[in-house]
C-alpha cells in the first residue's frame, strides 16, 4: 500500500466521508510520500498555568533548610523513601508524600502520575525560570509572557510567530487553541482555530449547511476561498473525530478536568493526522493566597492526570511531541498569615515528550538564603523563560529565526533539553 | 473606467458605513434627505430625539452609578481566602443552556451569573449593543465604538472593571463627535486610562515622594494586593502611558519619536494620578510625585512651576503634530473606506484635521463625501466585526433583543468579547484578524440561531416581514432587507434552489426550517452579509 493511501486511510478525512480530498490534506499526503513515508508532524504544545503557580511546592527543594523555616505550615516534608526507579510501579498515587527525584528536589505527591514519565526520561524540570521583568501583576505578566517579551504587550503571541508561513498544503488545523477563544500565545498572522465546545462545529441544520457550503465554495470573494472551504472541512472532520473517539484513557482525562478535556480533544486531532503543528491549552486557579495546601493538591491532581492520560493516549507518537508548561510568575518563598502565598518571581517550567532528555532538573538553583532571593523575598530567576521556549522553537519546530519570535532577546547558553 | 454606484447602492453603501446596518426606514430617510442631509443630521446627535433607547437603558441600574458606588455595591469576590478547600474559581456544576438549546461554555455562564463586577461590564455591553441596534444617533454610536477601540481598555485589569462605565459615558461619548484634542485630554485624565496604562503609579526619580520612607499601601482590592506591594517599594518612572500615548493614541509607531521622547513624556506626566483608586476617586495631580526638572519632548522644552502643565503641554504638542493628523486620519479611513485606503484620501483628511485643529465632524465630512469613499471598488470592502454583524443582523430583520448573555456569548464566540481585548492596541481593524475557520462557523451558527429564534432573549417575526408565500417574493424581500438588493448570482441561486426543494416536500423532514427562516438564515450567513 502506498504511503499516500496509508496516510489517507489513517486520516480523519476518510471517516468524514468528504467527497473530494481537501488540497491541504492531499498536499500533506504527497509530502509524506516524498519524506519516505514519514507522515507525522512535530507538535509543540504550550500549557499555561494561569494565576501564578507555586513552583516551590510543585517541585520541592526539600534539602533547603530555609524552605522548611519559611513555610512552617505549607512546607512539604522531605520524602522518606529515597529515589528508586521501581517506585513508579507502586500503588501510591495521590498520597501526599513527596516523590524524590534526585536527592535535592521532589515532586509534590499529587504529581505521582508524572513519575513514570520522569523514570522513562520523558520529563525534565527547569528550575528558577521566569521573566527578568519584576511585574507581579497577573495580567501584565501573562501578557508579556504570551507575547514573548519582558515588558511589552504585543498584540500577537510567540507561538504564532514561531509558525512558518502557510502554503496550499497547510492545514487549517495547524494551530489549535483548546478553548472558546484564540489565546494570546497563539494569536497573530498565521491561521489559528479555537476549539472549545465541539458542538460549535456543527451547524445543526443539514440543509442549510450544505447550501452555505456551496455558497462559500462558489464565492468569488478571495477572503472566503480558502477559509470557506476549510471551515466546512473542519466541521466534518471534527464531527467524524468526535463520533469515533473512544480511548482507554478517557477516565483519566476526566480526572484531569478542564485541562484533561482539552488534551483529550488535542489527542484526537493529532491521531487523526490533520496537520496539527502547535497547540495551546490552559489550566487556571493557581492563585492561592490562602488555604493553599488542599487547593494546590487538587489542581496538581488534575494537572498530572491530564498530562499522564495524554502521554499514554499518544503512545509512540510522543516521539513527535514536546509539551512545555509555564506560569506567569512564582509565589513568595515565605508563607503568609492565611496559609497561602503571595505573588512572587521565579518559578519553574516542565518539559515533557519523547524528544526530551528528561529525568533531570535543569537550570541553576539560586538558593533561598535572604541575600540569594530576588528583592529579598522571592526565588530569583536564573533562566529566562525565553531560553527554554527558544530552544524548543529552534530544535523542535525548526524555526531558526528566533529574533522574530522573541524580539530583542539574546539567548543564553543552550540548556540541551532535547535529544538531537 | 469606473462605473459609479447606482444611487440606491450609493445610499446603501453610505448607510452600511455610517450606521450599524441599514434598515428599510433608513434607506427611505436617506433617500428623501439625500446623503448630505442625512450626514448633517447625524453629525448633530443632540438634535435627534433618542428617548426610546434612553428609556430602555434607564432600566439597567449600574449605568447611572459612579465608580465609587459600583465598587461599593459590586465588589470582587474574595479569592482564595473564603472557600475552605475549594478551588478559588468556582467550577460550574449545573449545566445551563443557551438560546440555541446547547450547553453553554463556562465563560458564558459567568457572563450571566453573579452580582459581582461582571454585572457592571455586562450592563455596559448591553448599553453599547442596544444603542448600536436601536439608537437613532447611529453615527455617534459608530464613533463611540471606534474611539472605544482606539483608546482600548481591558476590563479585567484591576479596578478598570468599575471605571469603564464612566470612561464610556464621561470620557468618550461626549467627545466622540467633538474635537480630537479634547477627546485626547479627557482620556489622559480618565482614571480608567491612568490605571490601565499605569501612569497613576509613575513617580519622578527626584520627586519629593521618593524621599518618604514608605508609601501608604495603595490597594485592597481583589486578587491583586500582593502585586501592588513591590510597586510601593520601587516607585519610579513608568513609561507605559508615555509610549502608548505616542505609538497608539496620537503619532503612530513611525510618527517620528524616540525612546528619549518616551522617557521625557513619561516625566511630564508624573503626578497625574488617581485620588483613592480603590474607592473610585477621580483624577488628581500630586505635586509630590512630579518630576519638576526640565524636559525636551519632540524638540520642545517643557518645564513649568505648575507641574500639571507639563502634561497639558505634551497633549497640546501631540494634538497639533502632523503625524497625529495623519495617523488618526489613516485609522478613520481604514474604518470607513478600506483596509488600505488610497493615500489621496488620507492626505485630504489629514489636511482637514490640521486646518480645523482636530474637528472630528469636519474630518468625517471630508472622508464620507470623497470620491474615494464613493468608489465602487470599496463597496463591501470591509468585513464586519462580530459586534457589527450581530447589530446589523438584528437591524435588518427588525429583531428585538435584551442584549443578554446568550447574544453576547455568541458575539464572544465569533471572536469579540466586549471590553476583553487585553492589549492597548484594541482589536485590529483587519479582515484576516476576524476570519478563520472557527469564527466563520460561529458566524453561520449565529445566523441560523437568530433566524430560527433560538437565541434566548432575542426575537424576530419573519412572517410579519414577508407576508407572501411566493418564493421569489420572499427572496426579493429578504435580499433587499439584508443586502440592499446587491446579491451575487451564486448566493441567489443557492437560496432559490433550497426554497424550491422545500416546496417539493422537503419541509416535512424533522428539524427542517420553514421557508422564511431558511432564507433569512442563508442570507445572514452568506459571504456578502459578512461584509459592509
Amino acid at each position: 500500500m502506498s504511503t499516500r493511501r496509508i496516510f489517507l486511510r489513517d486520516s480523519a478525512i476518510v471517516l468524514a466521508g468528504i467527497g473530494a480530498v481537501p488540497s491541504w490534506l492531499a498536499r500533506a499526503a504527497t509530502l509524506a510520500d516524498q519524506n519516505g513515508g514519514d507522515q507525522r508532524r512535530k507538535v509543540l504544545v504550550a500549557i499555561f498555568m494561569r494565576g501564578a503557580a507555586d513552583g516551590l511546592n510543585i517541585v520541592v527543594p526539600f534539602s533547603e533548610r530555609r524552605y522548611h523555616e519559611l513555610r512552617p505550615t505549607l512546607r512539604i516534608a522531605a520524602p522518606t523513601r529515597k529515589v528508586a526507579a521501581s517506585d513508579s510501579g507502586r500503588d501510591n498515587r495521590f498520597s501526599n508524600e513527596a516523590i524524590d527525584l534526585d536527592g535535592t528536589f521532589a515532586l509534590h505527591g499529587a504529581l505521582q502520575p508524572l513519575k513514570p514519565l520522569w523514570d522513562k526520561g520523558q520529563l525534565a524540570i527547569v528550575e528558577a525560570t521566569g521573566s527578568p521583568d519584576s511585574s507581579r501583576s497577573h495580567f501584565d505578566a501573562q501578557d508579556f509572557m504570551e507575547s514573548g517579551t519582558t515588558s511589552k504587550n504585543l498584540g500577537d503571541g510567540w507561538l504564532n510567530r514561531a509558525l512558518p508561513p502557510a502554503t496550499d498544503g497547510t492545514s487549517p488545523l495547524r494551530a489549535v487553541t483548546l478553548g472558546n477563544q484564540v489565546a494570546h500565545t497563539l494569536r497573530g498572522e498565521r491561521e489559528v482555530i479555537a476549539i472549545g465546545n465541539a458542538q460549535q462545529f456543527n451547524l445543526g441544520n443539514s440543509e442549510a449547511t450544505s447550501i452555505l457550503e456551496s455558497m462559500y465554495n462558489s464565492s468569488n470573494d478571495p477572503l472566503w476561498g480558502r477559509t470557506g472551504r476549510n471551515a466546512f472541512e473542519v466541521m466534518k472532520i471534527m464531527d467524524s473525530i468526535n463520533r469515533d473517539s473512544y480511548s482507554p484513557q478517557d477516565g483519566e482525562y476526566n480526572q484531569g478536568g478542564q485541562l484533561g478535556r482539552s488534551l483529550q480533544q488535542l489527542a484526537r486531532l493529532i491521531k487523526a493526522n490533520v496537520g496539527v503543528e502547535a497547540a495551546f491549552a490552559e489550566i487556571d486557579g493557581w492563585d492561592h493566597h490562602g488555604n493553599e495546601g488542599p487547593q494546590l493538591s487538587e489542581r496538581l491532581r488534575q494537572f498530572s492526570s491530564a498530562l499522564s492520560a495524554f502521554s499514554q493516549d499518544m503512545g509512540d507518537r510522543m516521539e513527535d511531541i514536546v509539551i512545555i508548561t509555564m506560569s506567569e510568575f512564582g509565589r513568595t518563598v515565605e508563607e503568609n498569615g492565611d496559609a497561602g502565598t503571595d505573588h512572587g518571581h521565579g518559578s519553574l517550567m516542565m518539559v515533557l515528550g519523547g524528544p526530551v532528555k528528561g529525568g533531570k532538573v535543569y537550570g541553576k538553583w539560586p538558593g533561598l538564603e535572604k541575600e540569594q532571593l530576588f528583592e529579598g523575598r522571592d526565588l530569583a530567576v536564573t533562566t529566562d523563560y525565553r531560553d527554554v521556549l527558544g530552544e524548543l522553537v529552534r530544535e523542535h519546530m525548526g524555526q531558526k529565526d528566533l529574533d522574530s519570535v522573541f524580539p530583542g532577546f539574546k539567548a543564553g547558553d543552550p540548556l540541551g533539553l532535547l535529544r538531537v | 473606467m469606473d462605473s459609479a454606484l447606482t444611487p440606491d447602492l450609493a445610499t446603501w453603501h453610505f448607510l452600511s458605513r455610517t450606521t450599524f446596518g441599514p434598515r428599510p426606514q433608513d434607506m427611505e430617510k436617506a433617500g428623501q434627505a439625500g446623503i448630505i442631509g442625512f450626514l448633517e443630521e447625524q453629525l448633530h446627535p443632540d438634535r435627534i430625539d433618542d428617548s426610546e433607547v434612553d428609556r430602555r437603558i434607564a432600566t439597567l441600574p449600574t449605568l447611572s452609578m459612579s465608580p465609587a458606588e459600583l465598587m461599593e455595591d459590586f465588589p470582587a469576590p474574595k479569592q482564595g481566602k473564603n472557600q475552605q478547600g475549594k478551588p478559588n474559581r468556582p467550577q460550574a456544576t449545573t449545566p445551563s443552556m443557551d438560546g440555541a438549546g446547547k450547553l453553554m461554555p463556562p465563560e458564558t455562564r459567568q457572563l450571566m451569573e453573579g452580582d459581582g463586577p461582571r454585572r457592571v461590564i455586562m450592563e455596559l455591553g448591553r448599553e453599547q449593543f442596544w444603542r448600536a441596534a436601536y439608537s437613532k444617533r447611529q453615527l455617534q454610536e459608530v464613533m463611540v465604538h471606534f474611539w472605544m477601540n482606539q483608546f482600548n481598555i481591558y476590563a479585567e485589569k484591576g479596578v478598570d472593571k468599575w471605571l469603564l462605565t464612566s470612561f464610556e459615558h464621561d470620557t468618550i461619548r461626549p467627545n466622540a463627535l467633538g474635537n480630537f484634542s479634547q477627546l485626547l485630554a479627557a482620556t489622559a485624565q480618565s482614571p480608567a486610562m491612568l490605571f490601565y496604562l499605569d501612569n497613576w503609579l509613575s513617580v519622578g526619580p527626584n520627586a519629593a515622594e521618593n524621599a518618604l520612607p514608605a508609601r501608604r499601601g495603595p490597594f485592597g482590592f481583589g486578587p491583586e494586593p500582593a502585586a501592588m506591594k513591590p510597586n510601593a517599594e520601587r516607585r519610579g518612572l513608568n513609561e507605559n502611558y508615555g509610549r502608548e500615548l505616542m505609538e497608539l493614541h496620537t503619532l503612530g509607531v513611525d510618527g517620528g519619536y524616540t525612546q528619549q521622547d518616551v522617557r521625557e513624556v513619561a516625566r511630564c506626566f508624573t503626578g497625574w494620578t488617581i485620588d483613592h483608586p480603590q474607592q473610585g476617586g477621580g483624577f488628581i495631580f500630586r505635586p509630590r510625585m512630579h518630576d519638576y526638572g526640565e524636559k525636551v519632548v519632540l524638540g520642545h522644552r517643557i518645564g513649568s512651576q505648575e507641574g500639571i502643565n507639563d502634561g497639558i503641554a505634551v497633549l497640546r504638542i501631540l494634538s497639533a503634530h502632523p503625524s497625529t493628523a495623519h495617523f488618526i486620519s489613516l485609522k478613520l479611513c481604514r474604518y470607513f473606506i478600506s483596509e488600505n485606503p488610497p493615500a489621496s484620501i488620507v492626505d485630504s483628511a489629514a489636511g482637514t484635521f490640521t486646518m480645523t485643529q482636530g474637528n472630528i465632524p469636519s474630518v468625517l465630512r471630508t472622508i464620507l463625501t470623497s470620491r474615494e469613499f464613493n468608489s465602487p471598488e470599496v463597496f463591501r470592502a470591509k468585513v464586519k466585526s462580530p459586534f457589527e454583524l450581530a447589530a446589523s443582523s438584528l437591524r435588518a430583520l427588525d429583531a428585538d433583543s435584551d442584549a443578554g448573555a446568550p447574544l453576547m456569548g455568541m458575539i464572544m464566540r465569533m471572536g469579540q468579547p466586549l471590553f476583553q481585548y487585553q492589549a492597548p492596541t484594541g482589536y485590529p481593524d483587519r479582515a484576516t484578524s476576524w476570519i478563520n475557520s472557527g469564527t466563520l462557523l460561529a458566524r453561520m451558527n449565529f445566523s441560523m440561531a437568530l433566524a430560527a429564534n433560538r437565541i434566548r432573549g432575542t426575537q424576530l417575526d419573519l412572517q410579519a416581514l414577508t407576508p407572501s408565500e411566493d418564493h421569489q417574493a420572499i427572496l426579493d424581500n429578504l435580499v433587499q432587507r439584508t443586502l440592499g438588493g446587491a446579491v451575487s448570482a451564486e448566493t441567489k441561486a443557492a437560496v432559490m434552489r433550497s426554497l424550491d426543494e422545500i416546496g417539493n416536500g422537503g419541509a416535512g423532514r424533522p428539524g427542517a426550517f420553514p421557508k422564511t427562516t431558511l432564507t433569512a438564515a442563508l442570507l445572514l450567513g452568506s459571504p456578502e452579509f459578512q461584509r459592509r
